[in-house]
């Protein structure tokens, strides 16, 4: 009988860590031979000699850089004679080293070694300080690792510390500002809970970043704002956009379609190559419960990494915006992924609700003691809402007049609005949750702005109803002819003749903030069809 | 400037990696050798079963684009081996183990993960089950075995 003789050797690297099965990578490959020829050809790491060859032979010149670089990452003792001598051979132009940094780091960033990290860093550090030619894409795939999936919460305070002793850097490339912005705008929700001395000066930092970029940020800054709006200094600063500015600051800055490659940075770059393969290869029924177990198994594991559910209104909004119908009807549709995903955020709700009554089972007041008791559920509730938001976001800021005569696949609006729509027609409870969320965020979202708010759904409703005809407002309205009031307020709001346009009078009314620690249990007025404490929008913090 | 006389900095360049499928899934049969497959993890087929000797079987439902089988892999492989997971198999035999057919590494197997996720697949048809003209081949090719071993038997 044969034997299962399988000789299991792990490949031997300083620079990652590789299980027994997995291939050597071939950028780790060939820095190692690169560093290894110095020792072949009988050189030294110290010696001027590379430095000279590398200046006379160019075929040599790009080795013996690899090299350089290996004997950073790898040897402490020699990383600044390496450093000096990779500069002395190209001077500021490193672009093919920036190239092997950018692919190692993009593939391999959970497998690198600790130190290595930490070299990598230092030679951030450095290449910032001598002005390097590209070392914004060095920075861009640093800045990539700060998400809420790979979290790096070390990283953000090495990146913030960074730029706060080298503040010319983001003067001199201004998208790097931009892109820093969004990304530290994602993750502080996990960042801010962290607590550390330096933590209120980097806030202050990237707050009065924002402050002054915000316009060139487009809608979805304003969304990830409205998500920190418990946040002093951002409710602060929500506050004068809508007080203090001029009349149509806030509209101009909303009507702004955020570009893809911000909607991009808070999903990794696995992440997204695996969003993208799932959304554009994944055939119905017959892959669609591998493809969606594997994926929620890598990044929407809720029960061990609680802190995943940050990351569903990033991967909504991603699907929404960034990615495009698939015209194959075999292949799945972008709605039933974000219905699928949204129904692991219920169930993982409905898990630490239950985990709640069985602990509240012996709590004198068990409402109280559901309320008070779980910031988990307080955050899931949260999110759900933000996933809503993240569906529906481009809804309340439809604008027909920019809408182009051409098939819905080709419109950036309708591209994006025509998820939420889709989802309307998946099943019956989720559309009157998705119906009562639009009505009652529309009337909460801005204050100021509601009826301009009101009026692109309705208009949004009509276009969609033309061109997608698989549902009407009757249709839509049936679902609540128990609830007259509801049902009335729907009716008047978007699915009536739209109002002639007047001019939008702004009050002194305040950016109502969605979620907040308040009170956290504050819901819509509670009908008989619906769960009291499924939709969460707050009042606002008003002075 | 190029410089013949300058010492010269040699680098000895990591070999390409060459793999090539020698055969798919659906062209699988029993007691095939020599076999090359590239395969996707779909899910763990089994829980570990312990042998008499101490070893873990470990056994998996793999598949490429023309189908599906069982693998089983011993020990450590297969403790490393996760859902999802992309792997090149080298140097595999084919088997009838429990009358479903399967995979496993042979004397000089190698197992190799390559990537995740990123691969089609199609779960039918499941080669493990084996059709009635495979059976009887087998049944054809355990009687030509042991009528093989009757001439050595009868002269001891």
């Amino acid at each position: 009988m044969a034997t299962n003789n399988i000789k299991l050797i792990s490949p031997d690297s300083k620079l990652l860590q590789y299980t027994q099965i997995e291939l050597k990578d071939p950028t780790d490959a060939y820095l190692e031979s690169c560093f290894a020829a110095i020792q072949q050809n009988r050189y030294t790491i110290e010696s001027n000699t590379l430095v000279q060859i590398g200046q006379t032979n160019k075929k040599s010149k790009d080795h013996i850089s690899h090299a350089l670089l290996y004997g950073i990452l790898t040897d402490i003792n020699n990383k600044a004679k390496c450093f000096q001598d990779l500069i002395a051979l190209n001077g500021t132009n490193l672009s093919s080293i920036i190239g092997t940094l950018e692919t190692l780091i993009m593939k391999n960033w959970r497998r690198i070694y600790d130190n290595v990290r930490q070299q990598l860093i230092w030679f951030l550090r450095e290449t910032l300080a001598a002005n390097i030619d590209g070392i914004d894409r060095l920075y861009y795939v640093f800045l990539r690792q700060i998400n809420p999936h790979e979290q790096c919460l070390d990283l953000c305070e090495t990146i913030i510390e960074l730029l706060l002793i080298h503040p010319l850097f983001l003067k001199t490339y201004p998208e790097m500002k931009l892109l820093t912005i969004y990304t530290f705008l994602s993750i502080f929700p996990i960042y801010i809970r962290r607590k550390s001395q330096q933590q209120q000066r980097q806030i202050d930092f990237i707050i009065n970043l924002t402050r002054e970029n915000i316009h060139c940020l487009g809608r979805d800054g304003i969304r990830l704002l409205i998500q920190l709006g418990h946040v002093r200094e951002i409710d602060a600063f929500l506050k004068h956009l809508s007080l203090n500015t001029s009349n149509d600051y806030l509209p101009k800055i909303l009507s702004l379609e955020t570009e893809p490659k911000y909607l991009a940075l808070p999903l990794s770059f696995d992440l997204e190559r695996h969003l993208q393969f799932l959304l554009d290869n994944c055939r119905i029924n017959s892959q669609e419960k591998y493809y969606f177990e594997w994926f929620q198994s890598q990044y929407l594991n809720f029960k061990q990494h609680p802190d995943s559910i940050y990351l569903c209104s990033h991967i909504i909004r991603y699907v929404c915006v960034v990615c495009r119908n698939q015209l194959n009807p075999q292949k799945i549709t972008r709605w039933t992924f974000i219905s699928w995903l949204l129904t692991q955020l219920y169930n993982y709700q409905q898990t630490l609700h239950q985990t709640l009554i069985s602990a509240s089972q012996t709590a004198m007041n068990a409402a109280a003691f559901l309320s008070s008791s779980s910031p988990q559920l307080i955050q899931i509730n949260e999110q759900i809402i933000q996933c809503r938001l993240a569906i529906y976001y481009d809804w309340f800021l439809f604008d027909i007049n920019n809408l182009q005569q051409m098939t819905n696949e080709f419109d950036t609006q309708l591209n994006s609005t025509i998820v939420g729509y889709h989802l309307l027609t998946i099943s019956y409870h989720q559309a009157k949750q998705m119906l009562l969320f639009l009505l009652y965020t529309s009337e909460n979202l801005i204050v100021s702005l509601k009826s301009f708010l009101q009026q692109n759904i309705a208009r949004l409703f009509m276009e969609l109803f033309q061109r997608i005809p698989i549902l009407n407002s009757q249709q839509l309205l049936q679902m609540f002819t128990h609830d007259r009031d509801t049902y009335q307020r729907l009716l008047i709001t978007f699915f009536s003749l739209p109002m002639s346009t007047t001019a939008i009078s702004p009050d002194n009314d305040d950016i109502m903030i969605i979620n907040d620690d308040i009170s956290p249990n504050a819901a819509m007025p509670a009908t008989d069809d619906e769960v009291p404490s499924d939709i969460m929008i707050m009042s606002s913090n008003t002075a | 400037m190029d410089n013949d006389s300058t010492p010269s900095f040699v680098v000895q360049l990591p070999p390409p990696d060459r793999f090539e499928p020698t055969t798919v899934i659906a062209k699988l049969e029993p007691n095939q050798r020599q076999i090359n497959l590239l395969v996707i993890v779909l899910r763990i087929q089994a829980n570990p079963q312990k042998t008499r000797e101490g070893h873990e079987i470990h056994s998996f439902k793999i598949a490429d684009r023309t189908g599906s089988i069982i693998f089983n892999v011993w020990n450590t492989t297969g403790q490393l081996i996760a859902i999802g997971d992309i792997l090149r198999l080298q140097n595999c035999i084919t088997q009838v183990f429990k009358n479903e057919l399967c995979v496993k590494p042979g004397r000089n197997g190698i197992v190799t993960k390559v990537g995740e996720f990123m691969m089609d697949f199609n779960e039918e048809p499941d080669v493990s089950i084996l059709t009635a003209s495979m059976n009887t081949e087998l049944i054809n090719y355990k009687d030509r075995i042991h009528s093989n071993k009757r001439p050595a038997q009868a002269m001891s």
